[in-house]
């Protein structure tokens, strides 16, 4: 299957994993294996089971069924203090009474290893985040950024196998987010740290890991590389939960499905179909020009950077949502402009069953 | 725009109002005490106020009068002993209240305030009578026991309540960071507890020290504690003393309450 892991076995294998909360289903059969290295984001809307995915593997939740491996060792059977793995918790739950260096310096302390160590290790990792000077603070005189950085290196001192972050930029202002994000992929590709990453925001997922799993009522959607999940989604919700969508109805015969404007897109289903394009896969053109598949009128431009996202109403009632680039032709509509509308690329269409 | 400057009247005569009640719940809470120190230095010899003159005599006496210091150290040795059973008894329980998984934990944080709805004079009774039919007769023990079954609540309220207010997270992140349950209570629970427990002891006891309602029914005999020494005091010959005796005990109060503000700040108590 397209984005599975390929290659051998998995150094993180999660199968059949289930969990109820009475008569919520947060986990359904959930199965996934993730290679050495290998940054994985799980990515759905809240109540999705990407947290409770996540509270299985740490063990702070016991599933009802299933089975999780790290490196070939059943994780299930340890105790919560002694699994592999190392948390960034959502609002990073730092000890409020302990200093930076005490803080980051606790695991060690706990697993009994001895002060001077202990001292070089934490001074080790406060250079390698870039913290040393701020060792003796305490986390209440830390900026957003900075508490999410020891929160990083506390999880990482004691060398888990495994390091998992939950919604770990959301208390992050929205300018620090992107940076933070780069930084810390860096530094877990730098550390060869294989990392779960739990969050709810799509442009996340897409910029910091390796594989996305979409995840939705208890289930993984899907599991692919970030651009896989946002040109070949494998069902509507993944697409519309992945950027920005229109689904088109059109009907399939014969192993074709037709969309106005006479575009041809091969299928292997027939009768009523949805068609997935993207915002940026549209051509705006005059009204009147004859290659238009639909005609309709501008509501709404609103201009993000480089580029216009444009709200068009069709006469039939259909709304799309279009992107176009500021410096071209149709970079300055006004509302109300009548235009038409016609799909540049049949190939980067994905056509999806109506009923799925 | 002179209105948005000043108040409108119906304003002024709120913030007037505001103003006059709140020296006057000051007056109420501070007066009394300063009164009753005014008179304990006073020359004559029955209760009266203003004072005439000035004299230390009836510190003197105080501490002149061996059944006071007596009465003193009992009240002394309860308050240490509500002090002591309530933090055993009242920390543990509030942390099955707040952070226990077994049926019933709601029912157990409603019961465990029951002893304190009940008027301290009943308590006091039940106690009497529940002691006699199992031989234990009034005394340090008896009483001690009674009013910390009527101030636990308190330890309880007010360790819950701080408890209530710490994230999980820390708990788990400190699992996770490898400690076993005991490693994260010795040190992320209960470091973080402390300023409730310190603000719980110094309430249950001030209450051990100052409790009557109970106290009266199960001291013992000849180990009777400053309030009921007190109350008899009052009773027999009302001097200037029972002023002094007050006077102690308001000192004792400010002292305690000064040691809790200086070492963990005095709004933590609220926390």
């Amino acid at each position: 299957m397209d984005g599975a892991y390929v290659g051998l076995a998995p150094f993180v294998a999660i199968d059949g994993l289930t969990k109820r909360f009475g008569d919520h289903v947060a986990l359904a059969d959930c199965a996934l294996a993730i290679g050495r290295g290998e940054i994985v984001t799980l990515l759905g809307p809240s109540g999705c089971g990407k947290t409770t995915l996540l509270r299985c593997i740490a063990g702070f939740t016991e599933p009802d069924a299933g089975s999780i491996a790290i490196d070939d060792a059943d994780t299930l059977a340890l105790p919560v203090n002694r699994r592999p793995v190392g948390v960034v918790f959502q609002n990073y739950a730092l000890f409020p009474h302990m200093t930076v260096a005490a803080n980051i310096g606790y695991g060690l302390k706990m697993r009994g290893v001895p002060k001077g160590e202990i001292d070089r290790r934490v001074a080790d990792i406060l250079a390698l985040v870039s913290l040393s000077e701020l060792k003796d603070r305490y986390p209440i005189a830390l900026s957003g950024g900075q508490q999410q950085r020891v929160a990083v290196a506390r999880a990482l001192v004691v060398e888990p196998k495994l390091l998992l972050l939950d919604e770990a930029f959301n208390a992050l202002d929205a300018k620090l987010r992107a940076g933070m994000q780069a930084e810390l992929r860096k530094l877990i590709k730098r550390l060869g740290m294989t990392a779960i990453f739990v969050t709810h925001d799509q442009d996340e997922a897409l910029a910091i890991s390796d594989r996305v799993a979409v995840m939705g009522s208890g289930r993984i959607a899907q599991v692919a590389n970030p651009i896989d999940i946002y040109d070949r989604p494998v069902s509507p919700y993944v697409a519309q939960f992945v950027g920005t969508s229109n689904m088109l109805a059109a009907r399939a015969a014969g192993g074709v499905a037709t969309l106005p404007g006479g575009v041809k897109l091969p299928t292997s289903y027939s009768g009523d179909v949805q068609v997935l394009v993207r915002p940026q896969n549209f051509e705006i053109l005059d009204a009147s020009d004859a290659r238009a598949g639909w005609q309709g009128r501008v509501t709404f431009g609103r201009p993000a950077g480089a580029i216009v996202e444009y709200e068009i109403d069709a006469a039939d009632g259909t709304s799309f949502k279009i992107a176009a680039l500021r410096d071209s032709p149709a970079g300055h509509l006004s509302a109300g402009t009548p235009v038409g509308l016609a799909v540049r690329d049949a190939s980067a269409c994905v056509v999806f069953e109506a009923s799925a | 725009m002179s209105g948005a400057k000043r108040l409108a009247l119906t304003d002024r005569i709120g913030v007037a109002a505001i103003y006059a009640i709140g020296f006057l719940s000051l007056a109420l809470l501070v007066a009394p005490s300063l009164i009753v120190v005014a008179i304990s230095f006073d020359t004559r010899s029955y209760v009266s106020f203003p004072p005439v003159g000035f004299t230390f005599d009836w510190y003197v006496k105080l501490f002149a009068t061996p059944e006071l210091i007596r009465a003193m150290w009992v009240s002394l040795k309860v308050g240490l002993i509500v002090t002591g059973l309530c933090l055993a008894l009242g920390v543990p329980t509030a942390i099955a209240c707040v952070r226990g998984r077994f049926k019933g934990r709601q029912a157990l944080s409603v019961f465990v305030l029951f002893p304190h709805m009940v008027p301290g004079i009943v308590l006091g009774i039940a106690i009497l009578f529940a002691g006699a039919t199992i031989d234990a007769r009034p005394s340090i023990g008896l009483q001690s026991l009674a009013v910390a079954c009527f101030i636990l609540a308190v330890m309880i309220r007010i360790v819950m309540a701080r408890l209530m207010r710490l994230d999980v997270a820390l708990e788990e992140a400190s699992a996770n960071l490898g400690a076993t349950r005991l490693q994260t209570f010795r040190h992320v629970v209960l470091p973080l507890l402390l300023p409730a427990i310190w603000a719980g002891a110094a309430f249950t006891f001030i209450e051990g020290f100052d409790n009557i309602s109970v106290a009266i029914f199960t001291h013992g005999h000849r180990d009777r504690p400053l309030p009921v020494e007190l109350m008899s005091l009052v009773q027999n010959d009302n001097t200037p003393m029972v002023a002094a005796v007050s006077a102690a005990q308001i000192a004792l109060s400010v002292v305690i309450l000064g040691v809790v503000s200086s070492t963990l700040g005095l709004e933590k108590l609220n926390d």
